[in-house]
C-alpha cells in the first residue's frame, strides 16, 4: 500500500493539475505584487525603483498602518474566541439530531448567503444614532444617544461586531460537516464506557474534530487579518482613520490615492502576517492533533 | 525518469488547453468596417442619459454605416476601476471612453494614454460650443475632448418648512445661521443636510463657503499649485463650516449619513435644506412619493453683505476620450465629439445638467424645479469644479477626509490648512 | 429528578436555538422588505425594519426586464457550475496527495495552496488582468473561469485535506488487498467517504464564485459574458439609484444559493450512513 502511495507519477498526476494552476494564476500575481512594491508607481505612468522604501515605510512613515494592524488582531481574538466556540456548539447541537436540523442548519447559514453590502447597510441601521440599539438602551434607561459609527472610540467594534456575528453560519458548515464525518462507532464504544452527552462531545467529538477545527481557525484567522467588504461599508476606516484594517488602507492606495506601488507593498504583507499567524496556529494545534490520533 | 516524462506529457496538455483559446477569438472585422469599442458608464436602464446616450450612439450608427459601435458599460465606480487597470494594462480594446477632467484624466494624459482632438475639432464644431466650456479637458495647448453639460452645487430649499418655522431663505452667512437656529424648532427637521458620510458632499460643504472666501480665481490658482494654500480665507472657511456643525445646522450627527440619507430625509420631509449637484432637481421632479411641493433653489450664501455671487461650484467635469492607441483616431474622434454634443445638447431637456453647447431652450418642457435652477444658473458667471474633480488622487483622498473631520467634535481648522498645505505642494 | 433534568436542558437547547434562528433570519427578511421599497422608504430613519408602506412589486418586474438580466444569470449558472466542478476534483486530488501519499514535497505544497486564502484579491488584479491578457484569454469565458477555479482551489484544498486527515489508514491498506489500482480506489473508495467534505466545499465555492464581482467587472469586456452581481450593480446610477431594484436583483440572486445550500447540506446531513459503511 505504501509503495502504491509513494509512487512519483500518481502523485504528480494528483497534485500537477492543480499546482501548475495555481502557481500560474495566484503565486505568480501575489510575488508581481510584492514586485510591485518595490517601485514608486502610480498604477498607470512610469515606474520609479526604490528598493525596499516601501516596506521600511510601512512600519517607519505610516501613522496608520500599526493601528490597522492591531485592529485586525482585535477582530481575530473576536472570531477565533466567540465566533468558532459558537460555531462548534451549534454544529455539534445540529448534528446530533435536533428537531428541525435542516430548518435550523439553513437559517443560521442565511446571513453567509446575503451580501455584505445588504449586511453592512443593516448593521448600520442598528448603529445609527437613531437606530434600533440606541432604542434598546432607551428602553433600559440609559438615553446617550451615541452615534456608534462616527465615534472613533466606537467605530471598530461597531464592525467587528457584525464581522464576528455574520461568518458563524460559515464555520459552523465547515465544523457540522466533519462531525458528521464521525464514525458512530466511536459514539458506540464510548457510551460503553458511560460517556454521552456533553462528555460524549468533549471526549469524542472535539479532540476527533481537531483537524476540522483547525481548518476553521485558519480560515478565521486569516479572514480577520485581511478583513474588507465588511469595514468599508460601514465606516471606511473612519472617523479619521480610527476603524482602518490593513485591506482598507491597500485598497486606498491602489485604486483612490493611485499610490500603486505602496499599496503593493501592504497587500505582499499582509500575506507574509497571515503566513506567519496561521504558522504559529499551526504549531498550537500540533499538540492537540497528536493527543487526537491516540484515540 | 520515465515518470517524469509523463509529468511533462500533463503539464504541455494543461499548457495547450489554455493556449487553444489564445488564438481563437478575435473576430475578423471585413475590411472596410470600423469597430470602435465605446466605454461608458450610463448603464442603469432607469436613467434618462442613459436612454439619450443609446439613442444618440443608434443615430450614429445609422449615419455612418461602415462603423459599428461595440458598447461597454459598467456603474460608476466599478468603471473607475476597470479604466485604471485597463490603462495600466495594453487598454487594447477601448477605443472611445467616458472619463472625469482634469482631475483623473491628468494621470492619463500625463502618461501620454489619451489622444489629443485638436486636429479634429473643425472651427464649424467649436462655433456650436459655448465659449469657455472647455478649459477642464485642455493641457498645456491639447483638448482633449469636447464637453457635454456643467453642473452646478446649489442649495435646495423646502419653503414649508421655511414658512413652517417663520425662517428666511437664507443670502448671507449670517442668514444662513439665523435661519438653522429657527429651523432646529422644529420637532425632526434638520436645518441643512450634507450627507457627508459620502466624502465628496463634505468636501462640497467646505468648498461652497471656501469659494465665497476666497473668489473662484484664487481657489483654482491654489488647487493648481500656482499660489500658496495659505490664504486666510481657506482657514476662515473651515472655521465656518466648524461653527455651523457646533451649532446643530447640519443635524446632531452629519457624518452618520451618506447621500441617499441625505436626500430621504429632504423628499420626507425632514431636512429644510440641502447640499447636491443640479442633478438632485430631477430627483425632486421624479420621487412620486415625495412630501415636498415648493422648492426654491439658490447659491451658497455669501459671507459679507452686498458681495459678488456670480462665482460658483461646479461647470464641466466629465466627457468622452480617446484612447491614444486607437487603430482608428479619425473615427474614434469624431464619435467622441459627436456624442458629447448629442448628449450636451439634450442635457436640459433630460435634467442632466445645463448644456456646453449652444442650443435653443423652450423653458416649457422643463420640469418646474429645473426652470428656477436654470435661471439661476444663467445669473451666475465663473465656475469651478468640485475639488475632487480638479485635485491629484492622494491629494483628493487627504482634502476629503480632512472635510470630514471638520464635522467631528473637536475638528481643527489649523490641522486643516497644515493637511492641505502639504498634501497640494506634493502633487505633480 | 434525571428526566426533569434532561428536559430541562432540553428546553433550553430549543430556546437558544429559537433565538438564534431570529437573529439569523433577520437581515433576509430585511432584504426582502428592502426589495418591495422605494428609496424614500429604504432610507427613511423612521422607518429602518418596518414592512413596505407600498408593496412595489415593479422593482421586481424592472430587476428582471431591464438590463439583460436572464442571461447574466444563465452565465453565472455556468460559471458556477463549472468553477465547482472543476476546482472541487481538483483540489480533491491535490488534497488527498498533500494527506495521504507518501512525498518529500507535501509540507511546501500544502504551504503554497494555503498562500491563496491569504492573498487580498483587489491588489492581485492588475497582475491577473495582464496575465490573462497575455495568454490571451481575457475576453472569454475563460477569462473569470480561471481566476475563479484558481482562487477556489485553496480553500477546497484545506477543507477536504482536514477530511481526509481524519480517514483511518485501515481503509486504504483493505482495498489495496483487493487489489484496487489507486484511481478507482479514489474516485471509487475514498471520494464516497468525505461526501460531506466534498458538499462543504462545493457549498463555499459555489457561493464565492456566485457572489464574486471584483474580477467580473475589471476583467469581462463583453456584455456577453458578464455576471449577474454585475448585471444588478448595473442598476446604480452615477447620481441617483433606485436602491429597490438593486434589493429585488439581490433576493433573485439570492434563492439559486439558498436552493444550492438546500440540496447540498442535505447529502452532509445523510452522510451519517454512508461514512458508518466501512470500506
Amino acid at each position: 500500500m505504501k509503495r502504491l502511495l509513494s509512487n512519483k507519477l500518481y502523485i504528480a498526476i494528483f497534485v500537477a493539475p492543480a499546482l501548475i494552476l495555481f502557481i500560474a494564476m495566484g503565486v505568480v500575481p501575489l510575488f508581481i505584487t510584492g514586485y510591485y512594491g518595490l517601485f514608486d508607481y502610480d498604477g498607470i505612468g512610469k515606474k520609479t525603483f526604490i528598493g525596499l522604501q516601501n516596506y521600511i515605510d510601512l512600519f517607519a512613515a505610516d501613522a496608520y498602518f500599526l493601528k490597522s494592524i492591531l485592529n485586525s488582531f482585535i477582530l481575530a481574538a473576536g472570531s477565533l474566541f466567540v465566533q468558532l466556540p459558537i460555531a462548534l456548539l451549534l454544529a455539534i447541537l445540529l448534528a446530533n439530531g435536533v428537531k428541525g436540523e435542516g430548518f435550523y442548519r439553513t437559517v443560521f447559514f442565511l446571513p453567509v448567503v446575503i451580501s455584505s453590502m445588504v449586511i453592512g447597510q443593516l448593521w448600520c441601521k442598528i448603529f445609527n444614532s437613531d437606530g434600533l440599539l440606541n432604542a434598546i438602551l432607551g428602553f433600559f434607561g440609559c438615553t446617550d444617544d451615541i452615534a456608534w459609527l462616527v465615534n472613533s472610540k466606537t467605530a471598530y467594534m461597531t464592525t467587528v461586531i457584525p464581522a464576528v456575528w455574520q461568518s458563524i453560519g460559515y464555520h459552523m458548515v465547515i465544523l457540522y460537516a466533519g462531525v458528521k464525518n464521525i464514525s458512530p462507532e466511536y459514539y458506540e464504544a464510548a457510551k460503553l464506557d458511560g460517556a454521552t452527552g456533553f462528555k460524549a462531545a468533549m471526549k469524542i467529538t472535539i479532540p476527533l474534530l481537531m483537524p476540522t477545527i483547525k481548518v476553521s481557525a485558519t480560515f478565521a484567522l486569516v479572514g480577520s487579518l485581511r478583513v474588507f467588504d465588511l469595514v468599508y461599508v460601514m465606516t471606511g476606516g473612519g472617523p479619521n482613520h480610527a476603524s482602518e484594517v490593513p485591506a482598507t488602507l491597500m485598497y486606498d492606495n491602489l485604486f483612490v490615492k493611485c499610490r500603486y506601488g505602496y499599496g503593493s507593498a501592504q497587500a505582499f504583507f499582509i500575506v507574509f502576517e497571515c503566513l506567519l499567524f496561521s504558522f504559529l496556529l499551526n504549531c498550537i494545534f500540533k499538540k492537540s492533533e497528536e493527543n487526537a490520533s491516540a484515540i | 525518469m520515465k515518470n517524469w516524462k509523463k509529468v511533462a506529457a500533463v503539464c504541455m496538455s494543461i499548457a495547450v488547453l489554455t493556449g487553444v483559446s489564445a488564438c481563437s477569438p478575435a473576430a475578423k472585422q471585413e475590411s472596410d468596417e470600423v469597430v470602435l469599442d465605446v466605454w461608458h458608464q450610463f448603464t442603469d436602464p432607469e436613467s434618462e442619459q442613459t436612454k439619450t446616450f443609446l439613442a444618440a450612439v443608434d443615430n450614429y450608427e445609422s449615419e455612418h454605416e461602415n462603423i459599428k459601435i461595440e458598447l461597454h458599460g459598467l456603474d460608476t465606480e466599478s468603471y473607475k476601476t476597470k479604466i485604471s487597470t485597463e490603462f495600466a494594462s495594453s487598454a487594447s480594446g477601448i477605443d472611445v471612453f467616458y472619463y472625469w477632467s482634469p482631475g483623473k484624466l491628468k494621470q492619463l494624459v500625463n502618461a501620454d494614454k489619451v489622444l489629443p482632438l485638436n486636429d479634429y475639432v473643425t472651427d464649424e464644431v467649436m462655433s456650436r460650443v459655448k465659449e469657455g466650456s472647455t478649459s477642464a479637458f485642455e493641457f498645456g495647448d491639447d483638448l482633449y475632448a469636447l464637453p457635454i453639460d456643467s453642473y452646478m452645487m446649489c442649495l435646495f430649499c423646502n419653503k414649508t418648512l421655511f414658512e413652517e418655522a417663520g425662517a428666511e431663505i437664507p443670502s448671507t452667512y449670517d442668514e444662513l445661521i439665523a435661519a438653522g437656529e429657527k429651523l432646529q424648532t422644529l420637532d425632526g427637521v434638520t436645518p441643512l443636510v450634507i450627507g457627508a458620510k459620502d466624502s465628496w458632499l463634505a468636501g462640497a460643504l467646505y468648498e461652497a463657503v471656501a469659494l465665497r472666501e476666497v473668489g473662484a480665481g484664487e481657489v483654482q490658482a491654489a488647487l493648481l499649485g500656482e499660489t500658496a494654500f495659505t490664504n486666510e480665507g481657506f482657514k476662515r472657511a473651515a472655521e465656518k463650516v466648524i461653527e455651523l456643525n457646533q451649532k446643530g445646522i447640519f443635524g446632531k450627527n452629519p457624518l452618520e449619513d451618506g447621500e441617499p440619507e441625505a436626500t430621504a430625509d429632504f423628499l420626507n420631509g425632514k431636512a429644510a435644506m440641502q447640499l447636491d449637484g443640479s442633478w438632485f432637481a430631477g430627483t425632486i421632479d421624479n420621487t412620486e412619493e415625495s412630501v415636498v411641493t415648493d422648492v426654491e433653489v439658490i447659491t451658497f450664501p455669501v459671507v459679507s453683505e452686498g458681495q459678488s455671487r456670480t462665482d460658483y461650484a461646479g461647470g464641466a467635469s466629465a466627457s468622452f476620450f480617446v484612447n491614444k492607441n486607437t487603430d482608428t483616431p479619425a473615427e474614434a474622434a469624431d464619435f467622441a465629439i459627436y456624442i458629447a454634443e448629442q448628449m450636451g445638447s439634450k442635457a436640459l431637456e433630460i435634467g442632466s445638467g445645463f448644456p456646453c453647447w449652444n442650443v435653443d431652450v423652450d423653458e416649457s418642457a422643463l420640469s418646474p424645479t429645473f426652470v428656477s435652477l436654470y435661471n439661476l444658473y444663467n445669473s451666475v458667471e465663473t465656475g469651478i469644479q468640485n475639488w475632487d474633480g480638479i485635485l491629484d488622487a492622494n491629494a483628493t483622498a487627504v482634502h476629503l477626509e480632512q472635510a470630514q473631520s471638520l464635522l467631528v467634535e473637536g475638528a481643527s481648522a489649523e490641522s486643516f490648512m497644515k493637511a492641505h498645505q502639504e498634501a497640494i505642494s506634493t502633487q505633480e | 429528578m434525571e428526566i426533569n433534568f434532561n428536559k430541562i436542558k432540553r428546553v433550553l437547547i430549543y430556546v437558544f436555538l429559537l433565538a438564534f434562528t431570529f437573529i439569523q433570519i433577520f437581515p433576509f427578511y430585511w432584504l426582502i422588505t428592502f426589495s418591495f421599497k422605494s428609496n424614500t422608504e429604504i432610507f427613511d430613519s423612521n422607518n429602518l425594519m418596518g414592512l413596505p408602506k407600498v408593496w412595489r412589486l415593479e422593482n421586481y418586474s424592472k430587476a428582471l426586464m431591464g438590463g439583460n438580466i436572464l442571461h447574466y444569470l444563465l452565465n453565472s449558472v455556468l460559471y458556477a457550475v463549472l468553477t465547482v466542478v472543476i476546482a472541487t476534483l481538483l483540489s480533491a486530488m491535490a488534497a488527498y496527495a498533500i494527506n495521504r501519499m507518501y512525498w518529500k514535497a507535501k509540507g511546501i505544497v500544502a504551504v503554497i495552496f494555503s498562500l491563496g486564502i491569504m492573498i487580498p484579491v483587489q491588489a492581485t488584479l492588475l497582475p491577473l488582468f495582464q496575465g490573462l491578457d497575455m495568454m490571451g484569454v481575457r475576453r472569454g469565458y475563460l477569462g473569470l473561469l480561471l481566476p475563479y477555479i484558481t482562487f477556489a482551489m485553496p480553500m477546497s484544498v484545506m477543507i477536504l485535506g482536514g477530511f481526509f486527515k481524519s480517514l483511518p489508514r485501515e481503509i486504504e491498506e483493505a482495498a489495496c488487498i483487493d487489489g484496487c489500482n489507486i484511481f478507482s480506489m479514489f474516485f471509487r473508495i475514498i471520494f464516497p467517504m468525505i461526501k460531506p467534505g466534498i458538499a462543504t466545499a462545493c457549498i463555499f465555492t459555489f457561493l464565492n464564485t456566485w457572489n464574486e464581482l471584483l474580477f467580473a467587472n475589471t476583467f469581462v469586456d463583453s456584455a456577453e459574458y458578464k455576471t449577474l452581481p454585475v448585471g444588478i450593480m448595473s442598476f446604480v446610477g452615477e447620481h441617483s439609484t433606485n436602491w429597490g431594484i438593486i434589493g429585488a436583483g439581490m433576493v433573485i440572486a439570492t434563492l439559486p444559493t439558498v436552493v444550492i445550500y438546500l440540496m447540498l447540506s442535505k447529502q452532509v446531513q445523510e452522510s451519517f450512513t454512508v461514512g458508518a459503511v466501512k470500506g
